[in-house]
């Protein structure tokens, strides 16, 4: 069965593939040979999940050549086209019957299939569509850095030449996001048809849902897009930004993987090869976390010294608020005011309310890295500096206004009270 | 007596002349792909027609083994046959004989011989299509329409 399905799935491939003009005798001669599988098909389901399956193909192969029904009509001479679809689904429901099997069931089940099949057209469509794309960055990226070297003397022409780039990798990003996301509703569509708990099915539910991953490239997909994400990284300068959106999309995928990955380990109990896929899966999830976090502290610190922050190289959290806190403590003892008021606008536009300030430091936070407490230690010595450079603000001036006049109303008080009779 | 006469004309007339009915269709929806076997001989089941190749492919490509080649096979609304194989450069058309097929045409479709050709019933013409060239259309006389830049 499983064999057959997977015979079926490259013919469907085949057929798609290939958009030269079809001989009319191909046409009806591949209509025969589905046919002939998905009626072998219909009498030899034995679960629910196959007979669902059937039932989609069934849906397929009347969508596929309902184009054609004339010259099929013409062609299965003793027989119409509508005749031949009936036929396969008489038999396909006499077996449900044998089985046992409720209707509404089929019918839940063939939705969620027709679910996975769509997402798997999509997830394919994607990726020819992302492997273009990575060519098209790739492409632009040299021609951006050729002309930065002073190849191309023409400001507007490099202009135009970093925005097709920008264009080029924000669609490429949300392409990768969106293939994340169908690979992972297309693997719980594909479980939902499984209502039983996976340890406990039997050898032919298993081998149904083993058939199902691999029909659907489950593996190869996931592989391929942590790969895509990977060469993203390396083949592209991120801005904090893309780089928060690329390390929350890492960490999501990592979670949907250990839940869904377990579930994979199960049915592949006996199997060495998936096994050992499954293992490198893991292996590539590292990679690509690495590879973020590598990153993220590379544009981080680039990002510092392109905004003149003077500070050692940092890759933890902890050592990023010290040498802040250090940078800032030094800016604010320095003795020429002028100097030290001109650094503080400079940083305060740059750092602290740019991109520093704006995405960086939430995201370290939101990693986890950055404390509340050292967050709070930044913010205090930022004031502190910005106290060096203007004297008190102007809310704490307010304050001690507040203060002296309600010490002053308590004096009038006091002195408008007749004495207490005695 | 006088009805007697006017019939015996009649009947004398149709006994003289053949009867013709049409129209007739002869075309077959889609073509044969017929594997010769030893002797060149390929068997059609459908129209339960059988006919030896063996003189087409050594016309057109010199080789006396037969078997070695795919026919593609088709008929047309009007009754006859078209005839082609791949490396073949011409489409052969024959019309129905006195148990034979007799050459009625021979249309040149490609210099350098065909790829992957294929008919398709496209009536009142039979369309040839080869790989992803355009189709080609034609009839007993020739080519009907010819993909453009292809010379006539």
């Amino acid at each position: 069965m499983k064999r057959t399905l997977m015979c079926f799935a490259t013919m469907v491939f085949l057929a798609t593939a290939f958009g030269q003009e079809r001989s009319d005798f191909q046409i009806v001669k591949g209509f025969q040979t589905k046919y002939k599988e998905i009626l072998k098909l219909a009498q030899e389901v034995q679960t629910v999940q196959q007979c669902a399956e059937v039932s989609v193909m069934i849906d397929e192969l009347v969508k596929e050549f309902s184009g054609d029904k004339d010259l099929l009509n013409k062609a299965l001479y003793g027989e119409k086209f509508d005749d031949r679809v009936d036929l396969a689904r008489v038999q396909l429901k006499r077996n449900q019957e044998k089985l046992g099997l409720i209707e509404s069931q089929v019918t839940r089940i063939a939705e969620l299939e027709t679910k996975v099949r769509e997402l798997s057209g999509q997830v394919e469509k994607l990726t020819s569509e992302n492997a273009a794309l990575a060519g098209d960055v790739e492409r632009l990226g040299n021609n951006v850095r050729s002309a930065s070297d002073g190849a191309t003397a023409d400001a507007a022409m490099n202009a135009r030449m970093i925005d097709s780039l920008k264009g080029a990798i924000a669609k490429l990003q949300n392409n990768l996001r969106e293939r994340d996301k169908l690979i992972f509703a297309l693997v719980d569509s594909l479980f939902m048809q499984y209502d039983k708990n996976l340890a406990s099915m039997n050898e032919v539910e298993k081998s149904g849902v083993l058939a199902k991953v691999e029909r659907n490239n489950v593996f190869t997909n996931v592989k391929k897009t942590i790969g895509d994400n990977l060469q993203f990284l390396n083949a592209t300068d991120l801005t904090g930004g893309d780089l928060a959106a690329m390390i929350r999309e890492q960490q999501k995928f990592s979670a949907q993987w250990k839940a869904f990955g377990p579930k994979l380990a199960n049915i592949y109990s006996t199997g060495k090869n998936k096994k050992n896929e499954l293992a490198l899966i893991d292996t590539l999830l590292s990679t690509w976390e690495e590879k973020v976090n590598a990153t993220f502290w590379k544009q981080l610190n680039a990002d510092l010294q392109k905004n003149g922050v003077q500070m050692a190289p940092v890759f933890s959290g902890e050592r990023f608020a010290q040498e802040l806190s250090g940078y800032m403590e030094f800016q604010s003892k320095v003795e020429d005011k002028a100097a030290r008021s001109a650094k503080f606008d400079s940083f305060t536009n740059s750092v602290w309310n740019g991109e520093i300030g704006k995405t960086w430091i939430p995201l370290l936070s939101e990693k986890g890295m950055l404390t509340a407490d050292q967050k709070k230690s930044l913010e205090a010595r930022y004031d502190a500096w910005r106290s060096s450079v203007s004297g008190p603000s102007l809310w704490v001036y307010v304050l001690i206004a507040l203060v002296l006049g309600g010490i002053a109303w308590a004096g009038y008080r006091r002195m408008q009270k007749p004495p207490a009779k005695t | 007596m006088k009805h007697v006469a006017t019939i015996f004309p009649l009947l004398f007339l149709a006994a003289c002349s053949s009867l013709t009915l049409k129209p007739v269709d002869f075309s077959w929806p889609i073509e044969a792909e017929l594997k010769p076997d030893r002797k060149g001989v390929v068997q059609e089941e459908r129209y339960t027609m059988s006919v030896n190749v063996t003189s087409v492919i050594w016309e057109e490509l010199k080789d006396s083994t037969a078997s070695r080649h795919t026919i593609h096979m088709i008929r047309d609304v009007k009754g006859y046959y078209y005839i082609t194989a791949a490396k073949f450069k011409n489409v052969y058309v024959f019309k129905h004989g006195d148990g034979e097929l007799v050459q009625a045409n021979k249309i040149l479709v490609s210099e350098s011989g065909l790829t992957s050709p294929a008919f398709n019933q496209r009536a009142p013409n039979v369309q040839l299509i080869n790989g992803k060239e355009k189709p080609i259309l034609l009839s007993n006389t020739g080519v009907e329409q010819q993909p453009e830049g292809a010379k006539k």
